[in-house]
């Protein structure tokens, strides 16, 4: 019986590799949707998670720091400092804004680095220098392309112009690029004094950092003191957030549009072997049985329309990224055990309308020429 | 006037080379003429259906020439060859080949598509076409739901659409019941005798020998006129089947008497007790 | 043909029936998706236009609205005023905030005004009139369940919801609304910030001119006296946020849009590919009577294209069933889909993607032996 069914899909091997193959596509879509999305999120924390500070200070009230501001006295680093346990503690100045790099504007983080910041600057330089002196900007990489710009061109933010003296690796998101330039120039940009906006502590060794994050917010007036785990997930929170939802109506697109081919397939499928389906149901085969045959027939059809989307995601993402320098396409586990879950529901629903047409085969049929 | 309509002259066909390489139609020539009716019979696997779609500009023969109306089809190519089949052959298959979607009517005038003046010129005929084959009340109807016998005649009203010198029919009983055979049978005939068409006919219903003008036999890709052959028909000696001696394959001698039989059991049953199964002299 | 073809649509018309399914659930999200990246824009773009003004001042060297942290000196609202032609300037700023629980915390952009560049598509409530009043967008008040009259605790300070807008999100995040005694009363009263210098007070002015005043002309009057200003028309600066908001997702949205059309395409290919793979017996008999390939390709092109313009209403009722499926739960996001340019885009997208599509079942009809009508089934 099942032998039946495998030799029918295998005779029919072009429309059941052909009906897989669309429903694969629709799987591709939600698969790229699901790591671009990833991808971003993880974008979007990974100057934090670059800089694996054990604590982070900020003004009392912050809690995480993309799209935020925080401003906290300049004389509370120095109260850092003398808590028991910190080891080495690095301000930095932060601002959200746009800097024009080519012909265009580009959102970004933009992070001042005193002189001794070298704790909080580029993790990986691609070019030129890893720190900025006054007048000097570090930006991503990846705009070298993108906006056309070099090292030694100029750049503004807001009326101020910075010379391009570096580009950095692994610093380019859609919401998130992180430009460097020194604490001094961020200063004067946003007009402030006498401030900073997060302070990255390193503690001593075997000092436990939510002790220490306890401690610093017990003696350091009006700051907020987070471990990294927590500054991780807070902002990493705000990211998911923010397109989890455009990202949940897309992947319910993608199903039903998965759902519709694999109907589709499964419906020619069952319409071409309708005369050996009288057959059976002539012979004797219960509607149940042959039911089974039409669950296995649209799981086989996913299953190859999963492979299909695996392989092909797995030759799209580095040839995406390396196309399209300025996305970035993370596959995870979790992505690809979503897909496998999505294709197991599309097999699922799938099978309801072929065994709707099975139970109205009629067995006579198998007497008509 | 009579004249040859079709020539056939050293046909060959061949699949597949070295050791899976089959001789389908060897050497076979022939000449039809309009107003005839051939039979073409033979065995299963003999080749009449290869000849067949050679004859009617559907297949190239490997060598040899197809002299169809005055045209040599056997050395067009695939993009002049539809032509050829769509004015000059008219085919009838024996599951009949209409397209489900399209109605009797539809499906007759399908073919009128393809000539000058289109279905609309070619609307009178199918008109005349419907009535003479009695499906005037089914031409509005989708094949699905017409009997065999109907189809087949939606099938040869199509096949005549374009009025082709030539009808090709293959099996065109072989789906249907006794009595819509004979009817599609005659209309076969009135074709060929009333409107001078040459129809060659492939099937195994010996009552169509009845109305043929010539029946070719083709066995292992070569055709023999089985007119001028000797005809007895006998019965199986265990089962009684009636067997034509002329191709009848299955013999046994027994002493001075040459045995026919319809199938190797029958003969082998006839070994094991010759006695019980002897014919009276 | 046209008929065949159209005989072939209504006969296996549950056939039909899904691949206009299929084909229109395809082209749906082709404009879904572009359609999410128009909105992305328009948001942008409106986000500016709203404000309302005939020039908007920026600090020098800022040229965009949302993203950029503009600051301007408090003494150069005085200065415009005082320029012949200039009506009134009303003062604006605007700063992010994070609302809501931990772990559930989502970027609200406070907009400050004084006389002008409020809320102006309120759909329940009233406009802002105390400092402790807040109108915010429907996407905020849905996220948190806010309706008027509750609380918005930001930094220990509790404005009111007082009124709800439509159309107030960009970039992912929603607007609210306060006014600027609204933005002392919560430095005053709460921690929001350490100094008064860390606040932008001053962001940008919506400029009002007397009648008849040019906008062009004037703005450079306005450039040269006032110092370390730009002067835009709302227009200008809402380009340049759609043009900011475009060098952000466009990377992406053109990779998922193309990559949609690339579906679309195969899709379609792939259906009509299976469609014409189960009918290679007519085309076989349609060979057999005589039919040439290039007619019979013709038929189902031609099916194809009468399937995909079945296919394209459909796709956009679909399109437009996202839009308000998103509209009405997810108020934060725009899809647009009905945009004249992203139609005509997705239209001559679509019909491309249908003509590469059908040329690939061509090969099948190509390939059909005309001998397997001898054949029976």
């Amino acid at each position: 019986m099942y032998k039946w069914l495998w030799q029918t899909l295998w005779q029919q091997k072009t429309g059941v590799l052909s009906g897989a193959g669309s429903v694969a596509v629709a799987l591709v879509l939600v698969v790229i949707m699901d790591a671009s999305f990833v991808g971003e999120s993880r974008q979007t924390i990974a100057y934090i998670e670059k800089m694996r500070a054990d604590v982070w200070v900020m003004q009392h009230g912050v809690s995480n720091m993309h799209m935020a501001s925080s401003y906290v006295w300049d004389w509370k680093l120095t109260k850092v400092r003398q808590v028991a346990g910190v080891k080495r503690a690095t301000p930095i100045l932060y601002m959200n804004s746009v800097f024009a790099a080519g012909k265009r504007n580009w959102f970004s983080y933009v992070i001042g680095l005193p002189e001794d910041g070298q704790r909080a600057g580029p993790w990986a330089v691609s070019s030129g220098k890893a720190f900025p002196a006054r007048g000097e900007i570090l930006l991503p990489q990846v705009l070298e392309k993108a906006a056309g710009i070099k090292l030694g061109d100029m750049t503004r933010i807001g009326d101020h112009s910075f010379r391009i003296v570096g580009f950095t690796r692994d610093t380019f998101s859609m919401s998130n690029s992180i430009a460097f330039v020194s604490f001094d120039d961020l200063q004067d940009l946003i007009a402030v004094s006498g401030s900073l906006s997060y302070i990255l502590v390193d503690a001593e060794e075997g000092v436990d950092a939510k002790a220490l994050a306890t401690r610093i917010e017990s003696e350091v007036d009006k700051v907020t003191a987070i471990t990294h785990e927590q500054f991780l997930a807070n902002d990493y929170q705000i990211g998911l957030l923010m397109g989890a939802e455009v990202l949940s109506i897309m992947t319910l697109i993608g199903i039903i549009l998965a759902v519709l081919i694999a109907v589709f397939t499964a419906y020619l499928q069952v319409d071409r072997c309708r005369r050996e389906l009288a057959i059976l149901k002539t012979v004797g085969f219960p509607n149940r049985t042959l039911y089974g045959m039409m669950l296995l027939q649209s799981m086989i059809i996913s299953l190859l329309a999963l492979i299909f989307t695996l392989v092909s995601v797995f030759i799209l993402t580095p040839l995406l990224t390396a196309l399209v320098p300025m996305i970035n396409l993370v596959l995870t586990e979790a992505i690809l055990l979503r897909v496998s879950y999505i294709a197991l529901l599309v097999s699922l629903l799938a099978v309801i309308p072929p065994a709707w047409m099975v139970a109205r085969v009629d067995p006579l049929t198998a007497f008509k020429v | 006037m009579v004249s040859t309509i079709l020539s056939a002259s050293h046909l060959h066909k061949e699949y597949g080379s070295g050791n899976t390489r089959v001789v389908a139609v060897d050497d076979v020539s022939m000449e039809i003429a309009t107003g005839e009716l051939v039979l073409i019979m033979g065995p299963s696997g003999s080749g009449k259906t290869t000849l067949l779609s050679m004859l009617g500009g559907i297949l190239t023969p490997s060598s040899g020439r197809i002299l169809l109306a005055g045209l040599d089809i056997s050395s067009m190519n695939e993009a002049q060859l539809p032509a050829i089949r769509a004015a000059k052959v008219g085919f009838i298959f024996q599951a009949f080949n209409l397209l489900d979607a399209l109605s009797a009517r539809d499906n007759i005038l399908l073919p009128a598509h393809l000539m000058p003046g289109g279905i609309k010129a070619a609307a009178p005929r199918a008109d005349d076409l419907i009535r003479r084959l009695g499906i005037e009340k089914r031409q509005h109807a989708l094949p699905g739901t017409l009997s065999g016998g109907e189809k087949q005649r939606v099938a040869i009203a199509r096949a005549l659409i374009n009025q082709p010198p030539l009808i090709l029919a293959d099996e065109p009983t072989g789906n249907l019941d006794s009595q819509s055979g004979l009817e599609v049978m005659m209309v076969l005939r009135d074709i060929a005798r009333d409107e001078g068409r040459a129809v060659i006919l492939v099937t195994h219903d010996p009552r169509v020998e009845a109305i043929a003008d010539r029946i070719l036999w083709l066995e292992d890709g070569v055709l023999r006129d089985r007119r001028e052959e000797q005809h007895q028909w006998l019965n199986c000696p265990v089962c009684r089947m009636k067997i034509d001696t002329w191709n009848a394959k299955i013999r046994h001698r027994a002493g001075q008497r040459e045995l026919v039989f319809c199938t190797e059991q029958c003969k082998q049953k006839f070994i094991q007790q010759p006695e019980r199964y002897m014919p009276a002299e | 043909m046209w008929q065949f073809a159209v005989d072939q649509i209504i006969y296996h018309r549950i056939r039909s029936a899904l691949t206009v399914a299929a084909i229109g659930a395809a082209i749906a999200v082709t404009l879904g998706l572009r359609g999410f990246e128009l909105g992305l824009y328009q948001q942008s773009r409106d986000a500016v236009l709203d404000r309302g003004g005939q020039l908007i001042m920026t600090q020098s060297g800022v040229s965009n609205f949302i993203a950029a942290r503009s600051t301007l000196p408090q003494q150069v609202r005085a200065d415009v005023e005082a320029i012949e032609g200039v009506k009134l300037a009303h003062p604006m700023t605007g700063f992010w905030v994070m609302y809501g629980p931990a772990g559930y915390r989502y970027p609200l952009l406070l907009m400050v005004y004084d006389t002008l560049g409020g809320p102006t598509h309120l759909i329940a409530g009233r406009q802002v009139q105390g400092s402790r009043d807040m109108v915010v967008d429907i996407g905020f008040a849905k996220r948190f369940a806010l309706q008027i009259g509750d609380p918005v605790v930001i930094s220990g300070y509790a404005f009111r919801v007082v009124g709800i807008t439509s159309g107030s999100a960009a970039l992912f995040s929603t607007f609210g609304f306060i006014n600027y005694d609204g933005l002392i009363d919560l430095f005053l009263e709460s921690e929001i910030a350490p100094d008064i210098s860390t606040f932008p007070l001053l962001g940008i002015m919506l400029i009002e001119l007397a009648e008849g005043v040019n906008p062009v002309s004037i703005r450079k009057i306005i450039e040269a006296r006032v110092p370390a200003v730009d002067v835009y028309t709302p227009a200008e600066l809402a380009q340049q946020d759609v043009e900011l908001g475009e060098n952000l997702f466009g990377p992406i949205m053109g990779v998922l849009v193309n990559l949609s059309y690339l579906i679309g395409m195969l899709v379609i290919g792939l259906i009509i590919y299976a469609d014409v793979n189960a009918r290679r017996r007519n085309f076989g008999v349609m060979k057999a009577l005589g039919f040439p390939y290039r007619l019979i390709a013709r038929s189902v092109i031609l099916q194809t294209l009468i399937l995909v313009g079945l296919a394209l209403p459909l796709g956009l009722c679909l399109g437009g069933l996202i839009a308000v499926v998103i509209d009405h739960y997810l108020p934060v996001y725009r899809v647009v889909i009905l945009d004249i340019g992203g139609l005509l885009q997705t239209l001559l997208g679509v019909c491309v993607m249908s003509l590469l599509g059908s040329l690939l079942p061509l090969r099948v009809i190509a390939r059909t032996d005309p001998m397997l009508v001898f054949q029976v089934e």
